[in-house]
């Protein structure tokens, strides 16, 4: 009994599913309000899609098609006509094809080809019977559509019918007959391509070539092809496929490109050559004699695909040769060398450290020995410049251990350029022990305290997380440090060490109106790089005895903050703006952030009603804030 | 020091081109064709290219003539005031002598041309660049590649066959914070992926409207191309950022194919699936599905304008720290030294590239793969075009990347290649 009303209900709701209604939709696409035939397309094809989902009942979309069927004979504008044609493309089933046949003979040409174009798509043997049919009767300027139709299809049994047209006095024809035997992958029309390209013009023998190609040729035809093909493409396809199926006479055509700098396009034979393991050694033994744009294209080939085997053969092309292949050589040699590349590309580094080529070079050859020898250059006590270089060589490789050395080196009493260069380096690959280091030399009045400085600032900016740091580092030195002067080098770049326990400690300085560190944290303040230090400004403003340049000075700094938009902090900058306006008392600093808000968008708008609300009830500035809220 | 490589191929006529029976001595039943150059020769070693689509997108491309080493000959487009533009700002740079004209079979019918850069609608992508490898030419093409996933399938497979160098202008490519957010996700120093949340906004719906005059000289069947016929409205062909075809299917995939052809590139690079892609897409709506997203098969969820971006372009969020990307070199990372963290030797080195255009030029003189080419590009327009059908379905898709097909849904199937009108067949 259950399961019988289960049964029942399943069927109500096929049946209602099947009664799908597009009556309603059919009316949108025929209306003059054109975002009611939007409207009407969307419902359209969701009613369709949903029909279609793969767990629906193919019988929903019978019921559709069939409405549709009787929908493209009646009064249908043809757009609307089109689109329903195109719902049949996208969702149709094998019975959409009893629908489009009949289409194929519509007096407007856009409706024929939007049958053929859905018979393309819909499942079954029916639909590409029809477009076999339709080929065979089609005007010649209607049938290359045909042939795409069957290629759409994949219907590769249609290739030999497709083939006959390759006969065509019509070039178009047989360009397109062409084009559709090479997408449909049936071999057994070679031999008929093969004839057609022994009589048709040479605008089809392109095409010819090409459809051949597509299908793969044989050795003898790949070899001919690629010396005689119609153009480049043509004959670097058919190389492609000879160094598949005879390396022998593949090895004869590279051999005459190398010979013969005149053959245009020689580099695409050897680009492709490089990735066959045949011809690289061929190559690449060939480099010597080789002209330099092909010497440019083979190395550069060599590095490409990784043939470490030919470091030697690469090494062996020296330095005195033209810019380019210069810079090519250097990189294959970074990507595929190991410690001999590694001197070369040192030596080069030396003489040019900035060199863009050298310096990605230097950063990423796989040489185990160099990264040994330039931690002991840097520690040992050789020339100033070597010692400067390989640090610079630490730093860019992010050598294990550098690091390290790198602090040792710093806090030294050694060459202070040494010393300099090692802050340098640190700025980059320095960590919290670097940190610590520098802050030392910085409370120490070290005889290099303002390098020191410059580099913790650019080194505290790169590490981040500035509470942590604060907490670890700083706010112990400020503590720890002997006097005022001291703390003053600090405090100078706590600017780096941005979170909000250090604005806490630099705005209790800046309040402390007998404070001699106040000027410090004022400059300090002034760099701050986020919104947060506006309420460090409003206290200043707004402090009972702050001097008066002093205040002026902070008013300053918000009007510089708040009169200008800033669309990727709004509400950072929104909620400051509703601060400064409720405390600092200055009439010509809230008209400017209100101004700031003269037209604002729908965003805005809804932004400024949430957080200004608060301010309505404000005693001093409600009446300033209401007529505001309520013009939005 | 020399100050360039002399001689190239290039520098020769290129009625050269061609081997010559006396080069291959053997039977010849191909008879060999001699390239004429239309009386036209570039400069020493230069490259010949030609701009098809001078719309708003190219004044971000067509610095490429700032190459030394390339020559503009052709500007093509249907629109007589964009060709007459691009005429006159090629002319203001220097080269009067480019040809402009409305319709692109001059360019691939000139055997001088060396390259095209495609800047078409994106319904039109994939037949020019295919026409253009069929002629032995290379290629810049705008992002999204293709419109359709078997269009993508047939440009990998021209790149391979005819040997050419095509660069997709998916250009975060070659920003330096873009790189360096995925070396830092790719050498895994944010720890395990588990999210990535991208923005990529939203337009609005596109506009019907009754039908108007065709203007004067401008060939609207050619601009529809192998897309249904439908009656002409300006809107239709406007090349507006935030409007006109934008906002079609019939010619692009909306937001999925504008920036997530930028961002979803990214991502994938960042991940290291280059070859490979996601396994699910769910879209926004679906069942509740506060978002769209997509998924791999590692589990990685990527969200489409989720909050949690937190305003970055694209955000990476690992098991260890997160990493924050957007233009302008904003890139945010915690921990945030990671930021500046040098690769040391044993690390992940990615492509390096500054200049996406010149790097395209770069490439076709080395015959060097370019940093983002057709096997890439078809990667990240695959997504671009699932998230745009399960869009349209308004369902889930199950995506198998290996075989690349969509799985357990025929009809979804069916979307993945669009049947194209007659006389716009794709050229392969």
């Amino acid at each position: 009994m259950y399961k019988n009303i289960i049964t029942l209900l399943a069927c109500l709701l096929i049946s209602c599913a099947h009664a799908s209604d597009l009556s309603k939709s059919f009316a949108k696409l025929k209306s003059d309000d054109y975002d009611a035939r939007l409207n009407g397309r969307i419902e359209v094809k969701q009613i369709f899609a949903d029909a279609s989902a793969p767990d629906a009942d193919v019988a929903l979309v019978n019921s559709l098609e069939d409405q549709v069927n009787a929908e493209l004979g009646g009064s249908m504008p043809l757009s609307g006509r089109l689109y329903l044609i195109r719902m049949l493309e996208l969702f149709g089933s094998a019975q959409s094809a009893g629908i489009l046949y009949p289409l194929l003979g519509d007096d407007e040409e856009p409706v024929r080809d939007s049958a053929r174009r859905a018979l393309s798509e819909i499942p079954g043997e029916e639909a590409t019977n029809y477009l076999l049919n339709g080929l065979a009767r089609a005007p010649k300027e209607e049938r290359r559509g045909y042939m795409d139709g069957l290629v759409e299809r994949g219907a590769v049994s249609a290739a030999p019918e497709i083939a006959n047209l390759l006969g065509s006095d019509d070039l178009e024809t047989v360009t397109s007959a062409a084009l559709a035997i090479g997408k449909l992958g049936n071999q057994s029309v070679i031999p008929a391509l093969l004839d057609a390209h022994s009589t048709v013009t040479a605008e089809a023998k392109e095409s010819i070539e090409l459809a051949l190609l597509h299908l793969g040729v044989d050795a003898d035809t790949a070899y001919l092809l690629s010396g005689q093909g119609s153009n480049e493409a043509i004959r670097v396809a058919a190389f492609q496929q000879l160094c598949e199926l005879d390396t022998a006479r593949a090895g004869t055509v590279l051999q005459a490109v190398l010979n013969k700098p005149e053959i245009v396009g020689g580099e695409r034979f050897l680009a492709a050559a490089m990735k066959n393991d045949f011809a690289q050694a061929y190559l690449v033994n060939a480099l010597p004699k080789a002209t330099a744009a092909d010497q440019f294209v083979i190395i550069t080939a060599v590095g490409e695909h990784g043939l470490s085997q030919y470091e030697n053969q690469v090494l062996a092309l020296g330095e005195d040769l033209p810019t380019d292949l210069k810079i090519a050589r250097v990189d294959t040699l970074s990507r595929i060398g190991g410690d001999a590349s590694f001197e070369v590309i040192y030596d080069a580094f030396v003489a040019d450290p900035k060199d863009v080529t050298l310096v990605a070079a230097v950063s990423r050859l796989r040489a185990p020995a160099a990264d040994q020898q330039a931690l002991a250059t840097a520690k040992g006590n050789s020339d100033l410049a070597k010692r400067v270089t390989a640090m610079k060589v630490l730093e860019l490789r992010n050598t294990t251990g550098a690091t390290e050395l790198l602090n040792t080196i710093a806090l030294g009493d050694g060459d202070e350029k040494a010393r300099e260069a090692a802050f340098k380096s640190l700025e980059v690959i320095g960590d919290l022990e670097s940190i610590k280091v520098l802050v030392q030399l910085v409370v120490s009045n070290d005889s290099l305290a303002r390098s020191a400085q410059r580099s913790l600032k650019r080194l505290t900016l790169n590490y981040g997380a500035g509470d942590y740091l604060w907490e670890q580092v700083f706010e112990p030195a400020l503590q720890a440090s002997q006097n005022d002067d001291a703390r003053e080098g600090l405090i100078l770049i706590l600017d780096g060490v941005v979170g909000e326990k250090t604005l806490a400690y630099l705005s209790r300085i800046l309040l402390d109106f007998d404070s001699p560190l106040r000027s410090a944290s004022e400059r300090t303040l002034a760099r701050w790089p986020n919104l947060d230090v506006g309420y460090v400004w409003i206290d200043l403003a707004s402090a009972p005895g702050a001097p008066s340049e002093d205040a002026a000075s902070a008013v300053k700094a918000l009007t510089k903050m708040l009169s200008k938009s800033n669309p990727k902090q709004e509400v950072e900058q929104m909620k400051l703006a509703a601060a400064a306006i409720q405390k600092v008392n200055n009439p010509d600093l809230r008209e400017t952030i209100l101004s700031v808000y003269k037209k604002p968008n729908g965003r805005q708008k809804r932004r400024l009603k949430a957080y200004f609300k608060y301010l309505e009830d404000d005693p001093e500035v409600g009446s300033l804030i209401k007529p505001f809220l309520s013009k939005l | 020091m020399k100050s360039t490589i002399p001689n190239t191929r290039r520098s020769f006529l290129k009625q050269g081109a061609a081997f010559g029976a006396s080069l291959l001595a053997a039977p010849m039943i191909l008879r060999a064709d001699t390239l004429g150059l239309n009386g036209r020769v570039g400069a020493n070693s230069r490259i010949n290219i030609g701009f098809i689509g001078y719309g708003k997108q190219v004044g971000a491309l067509v610095g490429v003539v700032g190459h030394e080493h390339v020559q503009p000959i052709y500007v093509c487009d249907l629109k007589p005031d964009a060709l007459a533009r691009g005429k006159r700002e090629l002319s203001n740079r220097g080269y009067s002598d480019v040809v402009a004209t409305p319709d692109y079979e001059d360019l691939m019918n000139d055997p001088a041309m060396d390259g095209v850069v495609i800047v078409t609608p994106d319904h039109w992508h994939a037949a020019l660049a295919l026409a253009a490898m069929r002629k032995g030419m290379d290629v810049y093409v705008e992002k999204p590649m293709t419109l359709t996933i078997e269009e993508g399938k047939a440009m990998v497979a021209a790149e391979k066959r005819y040997g050419s160098i095509v660069q997709v202008g998916s250009m975060q490519r070659s920003d330096s914070a873009f790189r360096k957010a995925a070396e830092i996700v790719r050498n895994g120093w944010i720890g395990e992926i588990k999210e990535v949340f991208v923005g990529l906004g939203s337009f609005p719906p596109p506009v019907l409207g009754p039908e108007e005059p065709i203007p004067e000289g401008f060939n609207y069947d050619k601009w529809l191309g192998p897309t249904p016929y439908e009656p002409f409205t300006a809107e239709r062909v406007l090349g507006e950022y935030g409007g006109g075809w934008r906002r079609f299917w019939e010619y692009g995939s909306r937001k999925n194919g504008d920036w997530g052809a930028h961002h979803y590139d990214i991502t994938q690079w960042a991940l290291g699936r280059d070859t490979s892609g996601p396994v699910k897409f769910t879209p926004k709506g679906y069942q509740g599905a506060k978002y769209a997203t997509f998924e791999y098969d590692d589990g990685i969820k990527v969200y489409r304008d989720h909050p949690d971006r937190q305003d970055h372009m694209i955000r990476f969020v690992g098991t260890e720290g997160d990493v924050g990307v957007s233009r302008g070199g904003l890139l945010k990372t915690t921990p945030a030294e990671l930021a500046s963290k040098p690769l040391n030797p044993s690390n992940t080195h990615l492509y390096n590239s500054n200049n996406h255009t010149y790097n395209w030029v770069d490439c076709i003189r080395s015959r060097k793969a370019p940093i983002c080419p057709a096997t890439v590009g078809h990667r990240t327009g695959t997504i671009c075009q699932l998230a745009a059908i399960a869009e349209r379905l308004n369902r889930p898709l199950q995506w198998d990347p290996i075989k690349e097909e969509i799985v357990g849904d025929a009809a979804a199937k069916r979307w993945q290649d669009r049947p194209r009108r007659a006389g716009y067949e794709l050229p392969v």
